[in-house]
């Protein structure tokens, strides 16, 4: 019972983030271009080409101009169905006539732009488009692409959710979901890949779109049906097919059978289970790091034994130094976002309302063993 | 234009020519033309014929009867006077008050005919030989105002015949007769009082008169005119007269003033007054003849119920100003050195002091039965009109004003703005205002001057989304004008004044940006400013030469200009207060 009390909350915690990420109604993250670290927009995903920051209307206002002859920029919000199906947006740009510059809009994210639209030659004035996501979704890619030569210079792009669905707004469908969709209430038929999963346990919603039945066999004949990663960050884990026992101690998993100790608690490849440490030790959550703005929720961490009494001898699954007694655990750093998937930085982590990202956090290590 | 040459004439007519009568004519400080000989030696004539009659002098007057007339009617060709009948009421309320006349006996006739005035003449006749045969002793006093001709005082379109009016004062047995004749004539700036020439007018007749004791107190020379004072709404002669009795002529200080010190008063008084008058001055004549009279007290202002001291040491241009009626009780000039007291009516005035080119306002409570004595302390600046000066500037010397005005407002929207709201700056609040402006008054109404003003913009801000941190905008626009005010002053508030400005010149705008990093960028540009406006300022009474006001300010100032070519005009509308001084 413990074990599926632990995966409830896990996969209750990541329900809670996939439900809208929206600054007050406003979707992209700078959408001034206000943000620069070093010659890289912050927020901002450069897909190709180059980009440089120059003044727009002041010398301490900038915007990005889109360099050569090919330039893409791109950045992927947490907007979903759940925050409007009405998208509008405002573009301020000086593009030179002639230059061919469009805004593109990738529902999902997943490499599809359901919604494209040419940004004529202005100098500095608005232009603004509106349209509407038949459909569930979450996520939707803006991506702003220059081909060609020209001159073209960006200094707004402000979307935001719309109130009421406008008469005369272009419809576009969200389509079904791809892997690692969030599918209620519509099940698989929300699902490109028809399976609609939801791990072990009564929790609820169900979940994720994914490639595998939990529980059912795989093609191959070791494999399970365990927990494959978000692809994105406005994505969620998904059931697929993955080698049995493959995960090492701290890494994110639905199921006992894809860990290398047997343990899958709270979403976490451990090393023990409730009495399986022996008599008089403890099996216990290995790191204790709290979820900043909550109320003593922790980081997802594995389960050790004895953890943090320096007791473990060599050899033995850690996920600190002073888990062992040698007080040396080796492995690789261990960050993940709140939810408990793995990340390097904080974008790799769903957002909130305000369009932040949870924090990454380095929690332990793993596939750490005692020296 | 008429003199009063003959004003003179008609002195002499009702006068007498007797050796001891004296002339009076020009009492300076150290001789009196007296009949072309020196004065010294005319007063001790005086003052050893004074102490002969004095031993020698009947018993005090029981009796004392007023005839006062007043005219302003003026006659063919002449202009009707303004004060003259005032001047008539007034002379008859002193009389009552500090000349020891009981009402009855005081007879104020204004806008009278010859009869009436012949009445009079023989009401006081009969009751004068009544006294007499009882054994009391009379006193009569005669005082006119009014147009007169050489031969004759004009009474609207009727005429007194002087030989008539002579003839029935002199005919009257009283112990003293005292004359006081304020004639006059139109003029054409100023109600010039007067007597028109004639060649056969002579009525200097010794005989007729050696055998009374009268005085004769007229207002001019011969060879001058009188005049009437808008300010002092009476003649000058008249008011300063009345001021002499109050106790501003009594020089020797005991309680009483005689004809010779309400005479010399006057003397003196009207001729500081008519000095700087386009008419010319004015000079007091008096031709007496009191032998065996004494000294002839017309007032005594010790009786008052109230008197109004100034202190010894208090110097100028005194005017005093009875507060619930606003009008001019008296205006004299005061050394320093002796005080003056000045009999009036309990009450609260205000004492205007004027001496250099700074005036002053004390105000005075005076209580019944007590004397009130200015205090110098509790006197403090007013702004002061220089009549002398065509235009009345404000001439208390302190002709430079520094004014700091804080303001708050708003600028119109422009493209400039609305560039910012495309980029995503917020709607302002309200934009701040500072100028500091030096004003040289050229003049009573106008002032030049420059001003250096600084407003301060609303504060714009654009949120990064997703960021806690706001970018920030605003500018200052620092402005150098040269400015123009003109300004009026309300009669019944002298302190507050309305007042519209203009102002041009050139400014320079100076942005702030404040990016995301918190990094800050300035850009500055230069342009033409333009600022009008208008409003209320009032000088605080009790912080002297300091005042405060409200107004409001239009501002146009085309300087600030961004990267993409959009000028602001900087229109802005503003509320403001001003704080000033005056130096």
């Amino acid at each position: 019972m413990k074990r599926i009390t632990a995966t409830t909350l896990f996969l209750a915690a990541i329900a809670a983030t996939q439900l809208g990420a929206t600054d007050c109604g406003h979707i992209i993250h700078d959408d001034g271009f206000d943000l620069w670290c070093g010659d890289r927009l912050c927020a901002w995903k450069l897909e190709r080409g180059d980009i440089r920051s120059v003044p727009t209307w002041h010398e301490g206002d900038d915007g990005v101009e889109l360099l050569g002859e090919d330039t893409a920029i791109w950045q992927l919000t947490g907007v979903t169905n759940n925050d409007s199906p009405c998208i509008e947006f405002e573009l301020l740009a000086d593009v030179a006539a002639g230059t061919d510059v469009v805004f593109q809009a990738d529902v999902w994210g997943d490499g599809t732009f359901e919604y494209e639209q040419p940004v004529p030659g202005v100098r500095w004035e608005p232009v603004k488009y509106i349209f509407v996501v038949d459909g569930l979704y979450q996520g939707i890619r803006f991506r702003i692409a220059k081909r060609g030569a020209g001159h073209a210079v960006i200094a707004q792009l402000d979307a935001r959710t719309c109130e009421i669905d406008p008469s005369g707004a272009m419809h576009v469908a969200a389509g079904p979901g791809p892997l690692g969709a969030m599918c209620y209430p519509d099940g698989d038929a929300a699902c490109a890949s028809a399976m609609c999963e939801r791990f072990p346990g009564d929790f609820s919603p169900p979940m994720a779109c994914g490639t595998c039945e939990i529980g059912a066999a795989c093609p191959n004949g070791g494999d399970v049906c365990g927990l494959a990663p978000a692809p994105a960050h406005t994505l969620l884990p998904y059931a697929t097919c993955l080698p049995a026992a493959s995960k090492a101690i701290g890494e994110q998993c639905g199921v006992n059978d894809e860990c290398a100790d047997g343990w899958c608690m709270f979403g976490v490849c451990s090393a023990c289970f409730d009495q399986s440490c022996g008599a008089g030790v403890a099996c216990d959550v290995a790191n204790r790091v709290e979820i900043e703005g909550t109320l003593g929720q922790l980081y997802p961490a594995p389960f050790v034994c004895a953890p943090g009494a320096q007791a473990g001898a060599a050899g033995t699954p850690c996920s600190s130094a002073n888990d062992c007694a040698s007080g040396q655990c080796t492995g690789a750093p261990r960050n993940v976002c709140p939810d408990g998937r793995a990340c390097v930085t904080d974008e790799d982590c769903p957002q909130t309302s305000g369009l932040d990202h949870e924090a990454c956090k380095l929690v332990g290590l793993v596939g750490g063993t005692c020296q | 234009m008429t003199t009063a040459r003959d004003v003179a004439a008609m002195i002499r007519a009702l006068s007498t020519g007797d050796p001891l009568f004296s002339r009076h004519t020009v009492p300076k400080p150290a001789t009196l033309r007296v009949e072309g000989a020196s004065m010294r030696g005319s007063r001790r004539a005086i003052a050893l014929a004074t102490l002969l009659v004095a031993l020698a002098a009947p018993a005090a007057a029981d009796t004392s009867y007023a005839i006062v007339v007043g005219s302003n009617a003026g006659g063919a060709g002449q202009t009707d006077l303004r004060f003259a009948e005032d001047d008539a009421r007034r002379v008859g309320d002193l009389l009552t008050e500090l000349g020891g006349y009981a009402t009855k006996d005081v007879t104020t006739i204004v806008a009278p005919d010859p009869d009436k005035v012949l009445a009079a003449i023989a009401t006081v006749t009969e009751r004068a030989t009544a006294d007499v045969a009882a054994g009391h002793a009379t006193t009569v006093f005669f005082y006119y105002s009014g147009h007169a001709k050489a031969a004759a005082l004009n009474l609207g379109d009727q005429e007194l015949a002087l030989a008539v009016l002579r003839e029935r004062l002199l005919g009257i047995p009283s112990t003293l007769t005292v004359v006081v004749l304020d004639a006059c004539q139109s003029g054409a700036f100023s109600r010039v009082k007067g007597a028109e020439p004639a060649a056969d007018f002579s009525f200097n007749s010794k005989s007729r008169l050696d055998a009374s004791g009268v005085a004769v107190l007229a207002s001019s020379t011969a060879s001058e005119l009188s005049q009437e004072s808008d300010i002092l709404e009476s003649s000058y002669f008249t008011h300063h007269l009345l001021v002499g009795l109050r106790g501003a002529a009594d020089q020797s200080e005991d309680g009483r003033v005689t004809i010779d010190e309400a005479y010399r008063y006057a003397y003196h008084q009207t001729l500081l007054a008519t000095a700087a008058t386009a008419v010319g001055s004015q000079h007091v004549s008096l031709e007496v003849d009191l032998k065996g009279h004494g000294e002839v007290p017309l007032s005594y202002p010790e009786k008052a119920t109230a008197q109004l001291e100034l202190p010894a040491k208090l110097a100028g241009d005194v005017l005093i100003e009875r507060k619930a009626a606003q009008a001019v009780l008296a205006e004299l000039h005061k050394v320093a050195g002796k005080p003056v007291r000045v009999a009036v009516a309990p009450g609260e005035y205000d004492v205007l002091v004027r001496h250099d080119k700074v005036m002053e306002r004390c105000p005075v409570a005076v209580r019944a039965g007590a004397t009130a004595t200015v205090d110098l302390a509790q006197c403090d600046d007013v702004p002061q009109v220089d009549a002398g000066a065509k235009g009345g500037i404000l001439a208390d010397g302190r002709r430079m004003t520094l004014v700091l005005t804080l303001s708050a407002g708003g600028e119109m929207k422009d493209e400039y703005s609305d560039r910012l709201a495309d980029f995503g700056y917020g709607e302002p609040t309200l934009a701040g205002r500072l100028a500091l402006t030096g004003l040289y008054r050229l003049s009573e109404h106008v002032q030049l001057g420059g001003a250096l003003a600084m407003t301060a913009s609303p504060s714009y801000h654009r949120s990064i989304t997703g960021e806690a941190e706001d970018i920030d905008f605003s500018w200052t626009t620092t402005t150098l004008l040269a400015m123009a005010r003109t300004d009026v002053r309300p009669a019944m508030a002298p302190r507050l004044s309305f007042y519209a400005q203009i102002g041009a010149g050139a400014g320079m705008a100076r942005t702030t940006l404040v990016d995301a990093m918190q990094e800050k960028f300035h850009e500055t540009s230069f342009g033409p400013a333009l600022v009008a406006g208008g409003g209320l300022y009032w000088e605080w009474r009790w912080l002297r030469r300091a005042g405060m006001g409200l107004g409001y300010t239009f501002q146009f100032a085309p300087i600030l200009e961004n990267l993409t070519g959009d000028r602001h005009l900087g229109v802005g509308h503003f509320v403001e207060l001003n704080l000033g001084y005056r130096f």
